[in-house]
């Protein structure tokens, strides 16, 4: 048996050992295991499910196991990935920290930095923020103006950041902060991390047209932060912050599967909200035909990504190819919520929880929501720009 | 899904051997000065030469070993340059079909087609559009009657795959045979057609055309068992070469979009075409990636080979005719001149959607294959 084979027989084994039952049906909002110092769990079994894997180091199966990662190869780790899949395991942890600052942190982090850091997330300790836009600096992140001033022996942080996901839950928050003004925008930006327990640290939730408050503004009023909290360099915060984002991107792109309801199938929806005719065909044609585009769409996308492990473990990546990602998996996304809507019919108008199942207005939330991930992130058309340029090579 | 080193050199000898021997000029020749078989017959002799005619056959009957993925960057070479050759027709149709039958034209037949001496076409359609469970043509009492059209390699070909009902009764697939009939037998007709793209194509009308058992490729009633398959694989194999044109219209796009000033600037710095183009890369790539799971899902003899195809084909068609619009578009005035050749690509495409099943077909078997 090959190695790849043998590891694959053992994950199995160990996932079939210590995966409770609970653990492997599809999860719903109000039982993601989110990190945090005040990590709560929904049921035992969640608990027991989390500190199985984090022992294991398969909350961050790829990252070294020096800093409690399970020092997997990508190869392992796709193993891995499939085997969860094909059992429905539950991912055992939910945190920007964990998708985000650590794979930046593991290239720009200082030795200090990564031991602080990267083993609290590994171990789901610490709920993780991210500060970048602002209200005026959305698109054209660049020209934030959040300042963070040099007093000798740390920095006095002034300004606000927006869209800060779930900021009035988490512990601490990754920024980026103008330390200098003197050069080009993109120059004088600094990556900072800073606690949120510090004085000066306010937040504000902002209500979202999907009825929920997921991002918050995120007010900083002299904000004393410690000098070696700064990531990557003085000044050199840009850099860090485009490794950051390709990471977040690729994320987005996979956000139906890794956050929510991948579990939502059209064709059993669709058999049961509109029904088959006797041959064995959904009785409405137009809808047959918008999920035979959405399906289409929806595995393509899938051998996209499984084309481009292969191009990089065999380290021939199409330098354009992972730019396409965020574009096309996020406009495949909203493209689904609506056909999942219609398919609904009145049932998909549900806001009141009480009047409608728990599935159906779930639904009709994640319509809502999920409009945020064609703007998060850089918006589709930030995406186009980068791909015209960088892939396409057209003029500036 | 990713060409080994292997299929890369062959991929790359393909492409400096078409750029260099048969450019899009070489189409515009054939398409202006015409001959009788519809390609150039030294140009498909050097191609053999090259091994492509028997690429994706087993060892004992001289493939290599690039597998699927390797055809399918010779196919997208073909697209790219357009050339026109009876490799889809007789090498990944044919020649594929003689060897998946397992029988006797195995050793009769199959080294002579892979040598170019000679030349199949499969003969399938009737009427306006390929759907082989309305298969009319018959076999009855070893006397072959029907009318196929849109016959690829028609006017070269030197032996027909004709599909024929030779069980009575049987609907659908069921019930089909795969017969061997040499052009020159009494009774066939053919009819060469010019179509659109500067390629041919041929009407064949087989008049009680008389058929031996030993004219019978495979399993007689049961031919779709074999044939089916093989025509995955070869859809599979179009759908490449459409990306290939596909691909060769957007680097024309884009070459053209860094070159042509309007209002002082290249016209490649405006948002509006820039978007555009940046939308039919997702799309081109979303498309090819089908493509190579299709192809490596044959290499490694995976199962879901049928529905595969026909995604595929789909979002090669969609690829391809948006692209083909858009490459128009953007090339201005120019673009609808017969001077450049975008327009030869844009003809090509609407040609190759209708070869072996359009979008309708393959949505609708897609949508059957997933059970809703």
């Amino acid at each position: 048996m090959s190695p790849i084979d043998e590891f694959r027989q053992q994950t199995r084994a160990w996932l079939e050992e210590n995966c409770p039952a609970s653990q492997r049906r599809p999860v719903i909002k109000d039982e993601q295991i989110w990190a945090g110092r005040d990590r709560v769990f929904a049921t035992p079994d969640a608990k027991l499910w989390f500190e199985r894997m984090r022992d294991k180091g398969w909350t961050a199966p790829t990252w070294p196991t020096e800093y409690g990662g399970g020092g997997l190869s990508s190869d392992e780790e796709k193993v891995l990935e499939k085997e969860m899949a094909r059992m429905n395991c539950r991912p055992p942890l939910y945190d920007l920290g964990l998708w985000m600052l650590g794979p930046a942190l593991l290239v720009h982090g200082n030795e200090a930095q990564k031991q602080e850091h990267i083993t609290k997330i590994v171990r789901g300790d610490i709920r993780w923020a991210q500060g970048y836009s602002e209200p005026a600096a959305g698109s054209d992140l660049a020209s934030l103006k959040t300042r963070a001033e040099d007093m000798g022996d740390h920095f006095l942080v002034n300004g606000t950041k927006i869209w800060t996901t779930q900021a009035d839950k988490a512990d601490w928050i990754f920024a980026l902060v103008r330390t200098d003004s003197s050069g080009t925008k993109h120059e004088g930006i600094s990556f900072m991390l800073i606690d949120m327990r510090s004085a000066g640290v306010s937040t504000t939730p902002i209500e979202l047209i999907s009825g929920e408050s997921e991002f918050c503004q995120t007010f900083f009023d002299d904000v004393k932060v410690p000098k070696e909290n700064i990531v990557g360099g003085l000044n050199n915060g840009w850099a860090v912050a485009k490794e950051l984002l390709k990471h977040e991107r690729k994320l987005m792109a996979t956000m139906e599967s890794i956050v929510q309801r991948a579990d939502e199938s059209l064709v059993e929806l669709a058999t049961q909200y509109i029904g088959m005719d006797e041959s064995g065909k959904l009785n409405d044609s137009s809808i047959r035909s918008r999920i035979t585009d959405q399906l289409m769409t929806a595995e393509a996308l899938e051998y996209l990504n499984e084309r481009l492990f292969f191009q990089y473990r065999s380290k021939q990546v199409d330098p354009g190819l992972p730019l396409t990602v965020k574009y096309l998996g996020t406009n495949a996304m909203q493209q689904k919520d609506e056909l999942l809507l219609q398919i609904l019919g009145n049932h998909g108008l549900s806001w009141e929880e009480q009047s409608h199942t728990p599935r159906e207005h779930n639904i009709v939330q994640n319509w809502a929501y999920n409009k945020a991930h064609t703007i998060a992130g850089g918006t589709s058309e930030i995406q186009l720009n980068i791909i015209a340029k960088r892939a396409l090579g057209l003029p500036a | 899904m990713v060409l080994n080193e292997e299929q890369r050199l062959l991929h790359s000898t393909i492409r400096d051997f078409l750029s260099q021997r048969a450019p899009v000029a070489a189409l515009r020749e054939l398409r202006d000065d015409p001959n009788p078989q519809g390609f150039d017959s030294s140009l498909w002799k050097e191609l053999i030469d090259l091994g492509v005619s028997s690429i994706v056959l087993r060892e004992e009957h001289g493939g290599f070993g690039f597998g699927w993925m390797g055809l399918g960057a010779v196919m997208e070479e073909i697209g790219r340059h357009l050339t026109a050759t009876p490799m889809l027709s007789s090498i990944v149709i044919g020649a594929a079909l003689v060897e998946a039958a397992d029988d006797h034209h195995s050793s009769d037949l199959l080294p002579e087609v892979v040598a170019g001496t000679r030349n199949l076409a499969f003969a399938c359609d009737e009427g306006l559009r390929f759907n082989p469970a309305a298969t009319a043509a018959s076999l009855n009492n070893g006397l072959l009657q029907g009318e196929k059209s849109f016959v690829l390699n028609g006017p070269g070909a030197t032996d027909f795959l004709v599909v024929a009902r030779s069980l009575a009764d049987s609907k659908g697939t069921d019930g089909l045979s795969l017969i061997l009939v040499p052009r020159d037998t009494a009774g066939v007709t053919v009819n060469s057609i010019h179509s659109v793209d500067g390629h041919s194509f041929a009407q064949i009308n087989f008049d009680q055309v008389a058929v031996d058992q030993q004219q019978i490729i495979g399993a007689p009633d049961h031919a779709w068992d074999f044939v089916g398959p093989i025509l995955d694989r070869a859809t599979l194999a179009l759908s490449a070469e459409m990306l290939g044109g596909a691909r060769e219209l957007l680097q024309r796009t884009l070459a053209y979009l860094n070159d042509r000033e309007q209002f002082d600037v290249k016209i490649g710095s405006f948002q509006a075409l820039q978007h555009r183009c940046a939308q039919l890369f997702c799309q081109l790539e979303l498309a090819q990636s089908v493509v190579y799971k299709g192809l490596s899902s044959i290499d490694q003899e995976q199962q879901d080979v049928a529905k595969l195809a026909s995604h595929a084909k789909v979002l090669a068609i969609d690829c391809y005719q948006k692209m083909s619009n858009e490459a128009v578009q953007m090339h201005g005035g120019m673009g609808i001149t017969d001077e450049v050749d975008i327009g030869l690509f844009l003809k090509r495409s609407r040609v190759c959607n209708q070869i072996m099943g359009d979008s309708s077909f393959h949505r609708e078997r897609f949508a059957q294959l997933c059970g809703y």
